[in-house]
């Protein structure tokens, strides 16, 4: 059996293979079996830390920092622009799973505020003017991952 | 004008920073080999000499707490952490490091390592930084192969290694102990201490945590000596500091300097200024669990104690600056609702608390100016109560925040 200390880890590998940005029900099995834990302690450490999701998001996932720096310069706005030009209101995934979009806490890239992350990577700037090379970025994410068939990591 | 002076940073743009001949021929693993030379004692004491104090936020000693991680048992195993959790607002210090000179940070390890007699530890990273993990598995597989991690290090008896762990989302998991949960792959609830990792840390044995920022120091005073290093700074903080500088300066960014410059220097000098000029309205220091001083206080020298005597820290370093236009009620909400989100809800003071402070901020931003001072202190007294009754630190912070604004910042929460 592995020791636990790389369960973190191997839960983040998982979440990137199944394409849908979250933690398969099988994948949860697997980790039962290799570290030795009862599916409800895996669900106990997975629903404690927030980059980890039980249900399946969008193949390519949106974070827009809600700190305290990033609302100072608004954050909020983004969030609404973003929603607005992928159709999802507030937080959440689109009708086609193609994006989930949500909140986070700080990135550490505040010096580059307000701040969102497309599929892990920082956009910095992303006031009225950035957002464009933000969507810019999703539909390029988009079409990568629809040649790939759809599923794809969007890496 | 005051310059920089890069210690923690003084390998930053020098090129590419995975060449490890680079990082060598620019003079990287000279402060090991000179740690190396010296027995233990040795080393610890030209450490705590150095007066070096952590830079994760709490600024401990870090000779002493090497020291007693280093006495807490003989001959047993003992861990190196490196808290690279990072997840104060407004700090980004050691995502710096790590991406721009993952070689200082490997070699601020293994003189960890030398200080308190150990051969094993671990990286923790927060999940969101992609490119610091990346970087730093590439400058420890390259070390590695050239002998700078590994058994028997420079054909001499000392052995050491580290892996890298992964955070994923929590705050709260940047604190030493829960930090260890979590790298031992639970829930990031906290331990009750004492015990200190220093007696009982990961696996409960003897476990040395310091953040990245700290460990970065290490290689120059190995190198140069402690009374090199106490030249630099203020007579009680010797040294330098990383500072983040973010919300309306002209230039934001960050800059290593000197302890003891006065904020109005960092701010002018190396921020840019405040946007559009003049005085701000405040400055929040060191990040959601740090502390505000207000526009007419900028002749405060960053150090440790000045501030200390202004009600203000230092914390990780975070220097938050809103701009004369911004409003202090809104900043009040948006710290209460980053605590409210992370705490992580164990006991019952800080889980109620948190949620009853951001409601308590929405209810003092809708108030007349005048009625908002009695509404604060409504809110610090409440934050008192629950720094008294929390389990972990997180649930003694929002105080720190709210504590600072009445003090320091009446005219902005009336106006
Ligand atoms: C809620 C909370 C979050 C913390 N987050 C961090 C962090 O992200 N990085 C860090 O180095 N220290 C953090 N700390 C401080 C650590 O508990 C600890 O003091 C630090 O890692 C010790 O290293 P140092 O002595 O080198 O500063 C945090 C503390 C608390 C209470
Ligand atoms: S003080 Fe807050 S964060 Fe700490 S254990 Fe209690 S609920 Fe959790
Ligand atoms: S506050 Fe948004 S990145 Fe730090």
């Amino acid at each position: 059996m592995e020791r636990r200390d790389k369960l973190l880890s191997w839960l983040h590998e998982a979440q990137e293979r199944s394409g849908r940005n979250y933690l398969d029900p099988k994948d949860l099995a697997a980790a039962g079996k290799r570290f030795g834990l009862t599916g409800a302690e895996l669900r106990g450490v997975a629903s404690y830390y927030s980059m980890y999701s039980l249900k399946p998001r969008g193949r390519h996932l949106i974070r827009v920092c809600d700190s305290p720096v990033c609302r100072m310069l608004g954050s909020a706005g983004v969030l609404e622009a973003l929603g607005g030009a992928l159709g999802i209101d507030g937080e959440g995934t689109d009708a086609e799973g193609r994006f989930t979009l949500e909140t986070c806490q700080c990135l550490g890239h505040c010096a580059s505020a307000p701040v969102v992350a497309v599929d892990g990577t920082v956009h910095a700037d992303s006031g009225p003017d950035g957002i464009r090379s933000v969507l810019a970025s999703l539909r390029e994410a988009d079409e990568s991952s629809s040649t790939l068939g759809g599923g794809g990591r969007g890496d | 004008m005051a310059t920089e002076r890069r210690i923690a940073l003084r390998h930053l743009d020098s090129g590419d920073p995975l060449d490890i001949d680079a990082y060598v021929a620019r003079g990287g693993f000279e402060g090991f080999r000179k740690a190396l030379a010296m027995d233990p004692g040795t080393l610890l004491g030209e450490i705590e000499r150095s007066a070096l104090r952590g830079r994760g936020g709490a600024g401990f000693p870090a000779g002493l707490k090497e020291k007693s991680t280093r006495a807490s048992c003989e001959d047993c195993e003992r861990f190196v952490v490196c808290n690279a959790d990072e997840g104060e607002p407004g700090t980004f210090k050691d995502r710096i490091i790590m991406e721009g000179e993952p070689f200082l940070l490997v070699e601020g390890m293994l003189i960890s390592a030398l200080a308190i007699g150990s051969s094993y530890g671990y990286l923790y990273i927060r999940g969101e930084y992609g490119l610091a993990i990346e970087r730093m598995a590439k400058a420890m597989e390259t070390a590695r192969a050239r002998g700078f991690l590994g058994d028997g290090l420079f054909g001499g008896r000392f052995s050491f290694d580290f892996e890298i762990r992964k955070g994923a989302g929590s705050y709260l998991c940047g604190e030493e102990l829960t930090l260890i949960e979590s790298l031992e792959g639970k829930r990031g609830y906290p331990r009750v201490k004492p015990p200190f990792p220093a007696e009982k840390g990961l696996w409960g044995k003897p476990t040395l945590v310091n953040n990245v920022e700290t460990m970065a120091n290490l290689p120059w005073i190995a190198e140069h000596g402690a009374d090199a290093y106490l030249a630099m700074g203020s007579a009680g903080s010797p040294g330098t500091k990383i500072f983040c500088f973010s919300g309306d300066v002209e230039r934001p960014g960050f800059a290593e300097l000197e302890m003891g410059l006065p904020l109005r220097t960092l701010i002018e000098d190396f921020a840019g200024g405040v946007k559009g000029g003049g005085e701000p309205l405040a400055v929040l220091l060191g990040g959601a669990a740090g502390t505000f001083v207000s526009g007419g206080m900028l002749d405060l020298a960053m150090d440790y104690d000045a501030l200390k005597a202004s009600g203000a820290t230092l914390g990780s370093g975070a220097v938050i600056v809103m701009g004369r236009n911004r409003s202090l009620p809104d900043m009040l909400i948006s710290l209460m609702d980053f605590f409210a989100h992370e705490s992580c809800g164990k006991c019952v003071p800080c889980r109620v608390g948190t949620t009853r402070l951001a409601r308590a901020a929405k209810a003092l931003a809708a108030l007349d100016g005048a009625d908002r001072p009695d509404a604060l202190e409504a809110m610090v007294a409440e934050a008192e109560l629950m720094a008294k009754t929390s389990l972990c630190p997180l649930g003694q912070s929002p105080v720190l925040p709210l504590k600072s604004a009445l003090r320091n910042l009446r005219g902005p929460l009336q106006g």
